[in-house]
């Protein structure tokens, strides 16, 4: 009676739990959670770029399978879709900031802003502009420009430009580069693709914000090809987040489902009592409450990629109860048998949780929140196998000498051990992973994204046909306020442009382009000369040349017009897609403001770098992206690599005070070591590049390897004593296998990487803890 | 006898003359069109006279003219000062001392595609592009014909007037854009001597 209330209460009280925390719950699903802290200037920049730099709110957009015409009609269509998008009919929350598909989009109020401004905007008004032979010079380009085709929009002009300012500034402005063009809309050079590019108003780690964006295109695309046999392709940070997101949730989903079924048939199968399998879930759901109120506690939110690996690692909190099932005392109360394993139960427990401590002290926050977990759950789940779980279990213990392990066990006991060859592995393995042609580390972030590689690939060629910025690149200066930014931007300009010329870089972007400082916007309009000069020189410039008489009264008006105008802001410049660019370009931190300079296409990255911070006195940082991230990944792995060296010496010590005999430790770390070291070596012959999740999934396999070299070594006098640990380890590694091993069939790399070392790790430090490091029967053998 | 036969055979040969139908002449726009693609034209040199409102004389150039397949014209200008101007699909560059000078997109300025849209098309054989733009109106023959565009979209036809394309067989040999304000550009082309 008193069992059944226990059962009752112990469900009750994780039901409530778990519907207390599902209300409280707050799924977060910033990516950047799981990158490392940033620390320097440099880092702390990249992290920002990474996340909400020029290049992470562009989507581009490829129309594929139809016939040109078709697709030309269809990204027209789209186009005036997304153009119109906006959930509340209010600028401010437009899904999408500007679309281009290559036709013009009328913007008369910023072609009328940029042709009053000219004189201010323009880089080649200066004081020589506008002298008679500036002039003169100018009016026979002009005429140049008439033979030309660009003469319809040059005539238009002339009266009031003659300097060509309008054009100056626009061919400023025009990316170098566009796309190729068919009817008037942008296409891949086959033809075969029609190509758009939209930005999203939202920053590209915001997965909210990219989702409702992604799915409004597909709205607007499946209405606009109604009819057509187009398709639609969306690559981009933003659509690679979403569509990792979604997969990501499909993946851990149908796993878990799949885990849990093979788990409780293959419990079912090995302990034949449907009570004994039902009883092994409540630890472990009890683990993975306490995991995540932990985590909400300490963090007030939890990631759902925590959520999701976790869950996955508390897998391991199954191995408690079944040690307990498996080692219960005939004839003895369950207490009795408790007391004797528990220690042994402990001490793997804490080794398992020393290892991810490591995790929690380090600076990558979603690691972190792993950590703490992963820890609270394992302890939670321990403490509830020792205390809640002995006076559940049914009365008559299970039967070790029925079952076929006992003779096993005792075929086992007349062989020695053979224990030159975890030593003998342990030196394969260093020689190899030494003298190893291949790389033993993976510092591409990209490597570790799930985006399959003909998604990355056609990004590529998109990127490529549409000459849109390559986001690898960029300069950065600090300022401690706009126009001090903008001043110095503009100052770095002629050395840009000469490496431009030298063919060091194909172009580059910066604020100071679109919106001069107040200072060169002074210095421009003070080269105005008054009216009274103007027209003699004018006069002047004219003689000699075909242009009518008095043509071109309308320029000194406008010249005198410019020549009191107040200079432009920022604010006037906020609107349209000029307002994003500018936004993206030109910020303000708690630091300061920061000016961004994309370098697109850089050729000569070292002599760039030199060039540009070389100078004295030069404030510009030049960031290499992935080089600078890479070197993040190295930074942060070499830190993990020394906790996790401290984690197992702490480990060692915990063990040797606990075991009080060095034999036995000898027995335990040797396997261990041989375990991941052959682990490490394999993989890398298989040209597998160790990740982040390779090291936190082998810092698992450590904890679990010691975990049955600690059963394995315990001295016991009969065979039916280690036939029980034989059989409960026989049980844990192969359901752990299943379990990890069904993860290694998932497509994103971080759960294959998880669940394929894992589950190979526990297999290879089971066989090597049986063949080489059991200790010998007191009776007989020597050790 | 002999004679009967004679007489007989001449009358069969005569009939069958008669009775063959006579070659239609199936001249007609899309015949000129895939003429042009058939015999791309290839190097041609030009002389072009411009009347420009802006001007007091008329502006002349000589040069040479390139048609590459599918969509590139380029335009070389030897007198009275050299320039280069390459239209590629969308795009056009103005070259001057061999220096890239400007570069402009169709799409920013649909009033080039009067010229554009029209030469290049016609040279391509590109119907469909000639007609997306314009209402092309076919008269003559295979071998003096001359084609009259007129513009179709409100936004070409503030500007444009129309345009007249003259040429012998798949070569253009004359043409000439007006515009409403008066302006007009008057191109003579030949083969290169």
């Amino acid at each position: 009676m008193k069992r059944w209330l226990l059962l009752l209460a112990w469900a009750a009280v994780l039901a409530l739990w778990g519907w207390g925390l599902g209300h409280q719950l707050k799924i977060a699903s910033d990516l950047t959670l799981f990158m490392p802290e940033a620390h320097s200037e440099l880092e702390r920049l990249l992290v920002r770029e990474l996340r909400d730099g020029p290049g992470s709110r562009l989507v581009l957009i490829a129309l594929t399978d139809d016939s040109p015409e078709v697709l030309a009609a269809v990204s027209h269509r789209l186009a005036d879709n997304l153009r119109k998008t906006d959930s509340a009919k209010n600028p401010e929350t437009k899904l999408f900031a500007r679309v281009e598909n290559g036709e013009r989009v009328d913007d008369p109020a910023l072609r009328a802003l940029l042709t009053q401004y000219r004189y201010l905007l323009s880089p080649a008004v200066n004081a020589d502009r506008f002298t008679t032979e500036g002039l003169h010079e100018a009016l026979q380009e002009r005429l140049l420009d008439l033979a030309s085709p660009v003469e319809p929009f040059i005539q238009e002009l002339l009266p009031r430009d003659p300097t060509g300012e309008l054009l100056t500034i626009l061919q400023d402005w025009r990316p170098v580069g566009a796309p190729h063009s068919y009817q008037g809309v942008w296409f891949s050079p086959d033809r075969q693709r029609a190509l758009l590019l939209a930005e999203t108003r939202a920053p590209g780690f915001d997965l909210d914000a990219q989702s409702v964006a992604v799915a409004q295109l597909q709205r607007a695309f499946a209405l606009a090809a109604q009819g057509t046999q187009a398709r639609l392709l969306a690559t981009g940070p933003g659509p690679f987040a979403v569509a990792i997101q979604d997969q990501t949730r499909r993946d851990a989903q149908l796993f878990s489902i799949i885990d849990s079924i093979v788990l409780v048939l293959w419990l079912y199968f090995c302990f034949r009592s449907a009570r004994l399998v039902l009883l092994a879930g409540l630890p472990l759901v009890s683990g993975v409450l306490a995991g995540m109120t932990a985590v909400l506690l300490l963090y007030g939110g939890i990631h759902g990629i925590t959520l999701a690996f976790g869950t996955t690692l508390l897998g391991i909190a199954l191995d408690y109860p079944v040690h307990v099932f498996s080692h219960r005392l005939p004839g003895g109360s369950v207490w009795q048998g408790l007391r004797h394993n528990w220690p042994t139960l402990w001490i793997g427990v804490l080794t398992v949780c020393i290892a991810y401590i490591a995790l929690i002290v380090s600076d990558f926050s979603g690691l972190a929140q792993l950590g703490v977990f992963t820890v609270a759950g394992l302890l939670t789940a321990a403490l509830c196998t020792r205390w809640l779980l002995p006076p559940l279990l049914p009365d008559a213990p299970f039967d070790i000498a029925a079952s076929r392990v006992s003779h096993w066990q005792k075929k086992l006991d007349q062989q020695a051990p053979i224990f030159w060859l975890a030593p003998l592995l342990i030196a394969l393995s260093l020689g190899w992973l030494w003298f190893s042609p291949h790389p033993v580390w993976q510092n591409d972030l990209s490597a570790l994204s799930p985006v399959p590689r003909e998604l990355q690939n056609a990004d590529t060629q998109m990127r490529r046909d549409l000459g849109a910025a390559d986001v690898r690149y960029l300069a950065v200066l600090r300022a401690p306020d706009r126009e001090q930014a903008l001043i110095r931007s503009e100052a770095l300009r002629p050395r840009l442009d000469q490496l431009v010329e030298t063919g060091a870089l194909r172009g580059y972007d910066m604020a100071a382009r679109y919106l001069p400082s107040h200072a060169r916007q002074n210095e421009r309009r003070a080269a105005l000369p008054e009216a009274g000069i103007l027209a003699p020189r004018l006069a002047l410039a004219l003689q000699g040349l075909p242009f009518q008489t008095g043509l071109f009264q309308p320029f000194l008006q406008d010249v005198e017009v410019s020549r009191r105008l107040p200079v432009l802001e920022a604010k006037d410049l906020s609107t349209g897609f000029l307002g994003t660019r500018l936004a993206t370009l030109l910020n303000q931190d708690d630091a300061g403001w920061i000016a961004l300079m994309p370098l697109h296409d850089v050729k000569d990255a070292a002599q760039l770098s030199a060039a540009l911070q070389a100078p004295k006195g030069s404030d510009v940082l030049f960031l290499d992206l992935k080089a600078e991230s890479e070197q993040l990944v190295v930074n942060f792995r070499g830190e993990m690599l020394k906790l996790i060296g401290i984690a197992v010496i702490v480990m060692a010590l915990v063990m040797m005070l606990s075991l009080r005999r060095r034999q036995t430790v000898r027995l335990i770390v040797l396997p261990t070591a041989a375990t991941v070291l052959s682990l490490m070596a394999a993989m890398n012959l298989l040209q597998i590049q160790l990740t982040l999740f390779h090291l936190v999934a082998l810092m698992l396999v450590v904890g679990i390897s010691i975990d049955y070299a600690l059963y394995l070594s315990r001295d016991e006098n009969d065979s039916l004593a280690r036939a029980r640990s034989l059989h409960s380890l026989l049980i844990c590694c192969l359901s752990t296998a299943m379990g990890f091993g069904i993860l290694a069939l998932s497509e994103i790399p971080v759960l294959r990487a998880i669940g394929a070392t894992v589950c190979s790790g526990v297999i290879l430090g089971l066989v090597l803890g049986v063949l080489g490091a059991r200790s010998s029967l007191k009776t007989g053998h020597s050790t | 006898m002999l004679l009967l036969r004679i007489v007989s055979l001449s009358l069969l040969l005569t009939a069958a003359a008669l009775a063959a139908p006579a070659p239609v002449a199936t001249w007609s726009l899309e015949q000129l069109m895939q003429d042009m693609r058939e015999h791309p034209s290839g190097d041609t040199a030009f002389k072009e006279t411009k009347y420009l409102s802006t001007l007091k004389v008329p502006l002349v150039v000589e040069g040479i003219l390139r048609y590459r397949k599918p969509d590139t014209l380029e335009k070389e200008i030897l007198k009275p000062t050299p320039e280069r101007y390459v239209i590629a699909g969308d795009s056009v560059e103005i070259w001057r001392k061999n220096k890239l000078q400007h570069q402009v997109s169709l799409a920013d300025y649909p009033a080039m595609r009067g010229l554009t849209g029209s030469i290049i098309a016609t040279m391509g054989g590109d119907l469909p592009s000639l007609r997306q733009h314009f209402e092309p109106e076919l008269s003559g023959s295979r071998e003096d014909w001359t084609l009259h565009l007129k513009p179709r979209d409100a936004e070409l036809g503030r500007r444009l007037d129309r345009i007249e394309i003259r040429g012998q067989g798949s070569a253009i040999r004359f043409f000439e854009m007006r515009q409403r304000n008066g302006d007009r550009s008057v191109m003579q082309i030949h083969s290169p001597a």
